[in-house]
């Protein structure tokens, strides 16, 4: 399941991803536009001259995050920038692989929770009412909708999001798998870790074992939301009723709702994202809460008389 | 108390939900069904101390209840993929154009099979031949 990427491979692509939020900071040498020129120090500075500080004026273009034109890169950058123009489809799954980092991050921040107990042994884990480990967290999923936080809950709310990316990596025109490959093994490599430190699983066999369920889960709900994708809300709805949810008899059916418009809107999104954002991370979810006044509103079907023979089917349903 | 006009909206709601063919054992609107039942129909408690407060009770349930029907419509009516509409080529993956819509031939024909055709292709799929 692992993919397995050199020590040596993956330092390179740690620093090319970090390359361009830091290529900013690490600027010091030929900044064309300073508001002290550095050769000539005015011993006497006139009423209106700037006063010198360490901290580097605003540069317009770099506060955009453009890197400026005619600025030296590190050595080490201007090598892989050289190898992927030469060999891109060999470096290809070393961008997919720190790319699908920053992505796997933004999935599974949405229904993050800690456990405060977990690192101390004297103390005795909350459990729910089913055994599993209870822990505390913020967000939409674990306060407003009311989902308990707990490991099965931010392995589905993580695994939803991962999915909307699946989706949407199923439509790169070359290295649809390797990039799929990647996020998964990001998840499955954090969800272990998230056992070992949260959980405190330290016996690999039983890790391997929940690692199987996951796994199962997740190919499981592939099919299942992908299924609702094509058939309608309804069944959407019924997909996440039955994997986030587990089939609970008391499911909130408006957030439900919610989360179908949500997950309408991030494919919407998605599809209208193109190929070279996608594949440099830049990407941020929103929240279901923004979906509650579409929920609310009124349906029509609430005003038609009952004398209407129930499985006769409405004008305005499209299959 | 069970002829409740919510009570019939979510009857008549959950008559139209779609039914699932892939998992009949879980079937959403059986669960909600039996939901509905418990909240709606043991309408008379033997005692009945307040009829006031009996009267609150179910008013506060009623605007909860009815704007969990409402949403059972929407959902139904697919409001949000009518809102979101699928513009670009997501439902044509350009890595497999047919991914869909094989799928949705596959989850139609998986309950149907007989165990030597499930066998048949297990193994198929297995060696495959190029």
């Amino acid at each position: 399941m692992a993919s397995k990427t050199c020590a040596s491979c993956l330092r390179t692509l740690h620093r090319q991803s970090q390359s361009i939020p830091q290529r900013a900071s690490s600027l010091n040498a030929s900044r064309a536009f300073t508001a002290t020129p550095r050769r000539h120090l005015d011993l006497n500075p006139g009423p209106n001259a700037t006063p010198r500080t360490s901290i580097p004026p605003v540069d317009p273009v770099r506060a955009e995050g453009e890197p400026k034109i005619g600025t030296p890169m590190p050595a080490s950058i201007r090598a892989a920038a050289g190898l992927k123009k030469v060999a891109s489809k060999a470096t290809e799954t070393y961008t997919a692989y720190g790319s699908t980092e920053v992505l796997y991050k933004e999935c599974a921040l949405q229904a993050d929770y800690s456990i405060p107990q977990a690192g101390k042994d004297d103390e005795e884990m909350p459990k729910t009412e089913s055994g599993e480990d209870l822990g505390v967290g913020e967000g939409w999923w674990l306060k407003e909708l009311g989902l308990q936080p707990t490991f099965s809950t931010w392995s589905q709310v993580t695994m939803l999001h991962m999915y909307l990316i699946a989706a949407r990596f199923r439509c790169l025109p070359h290295g649809s798998q390797t990039w799929q490959q990647h996020l998964l093994d990001h998840f499955f490599y954090d969800a272990e870790n998230r056992m070992m430190v949260n959980h405190n699983m330290h016996a690999r066999g039983t890790r391997n074992k929940y690692l199987k369920d996951l796994f199962i889960q997740w190919r499981g709900l592939l099919a299942a939301y992908d299924e609702g994708l094509v058939k309608g809300d309804a069944v959407l709805a019924a997909a996440i009723w039955r994997n986030v949810f587990k089939a609970k008899e008391d499911v909130d059916i408006k957030g439900l709702a919610q989360i179908v418009s949500y997950m309408r809107r991030a494919l919407k999104g998605l599809d209208s994202l193109p190929d070279e954002r996608l594949m440099s991370a830049e990407l941020q979810f929103g929240s279901p809460k923004d979906e509650a006044s579409i929920v609310a509103l009124k349906s029509k079907m609430m005003d038609l008389p009952f004398e209407k023979a129930p499985g006769k089917p409405l004008p305005a349903e499209k299959a | 108390m069970s002829k409740s006009i919510t009570y019939k909206h979510y009857l008549r709601a959950l008559s139209r939900w779609p039914k699932d063919n892939l998992r009949p054992e879980c079937q959403f609107q059986d669960v909600m069904q039996r939901r509905i039942d418990q909240r709606f129909l043991p309408a008379s408690s033997p005692n009945t101390p307040d009829a006031a407060q009996a009267v609150a009770n179910s008013a506060i349930d009623e605007k909860v209840e009815c704007g969990q029907v409402n949403a059972i419509y929407s959902l139904l009516e697919n409001r949000y993929s009518r809102k979101y509409p699928i513009t670009g080529s997501l439902m044509k993956p350009v890595s497999n154009p047919t991914h869909y819509t094989d799928l949705v031939k596959e989850l139609e024909e998986a309950p149907e099979r007989s165990w030597f055709s499930q066998q048949m292709n297990k193994w198929k799929g297995f060696l495959r031949f190029q």
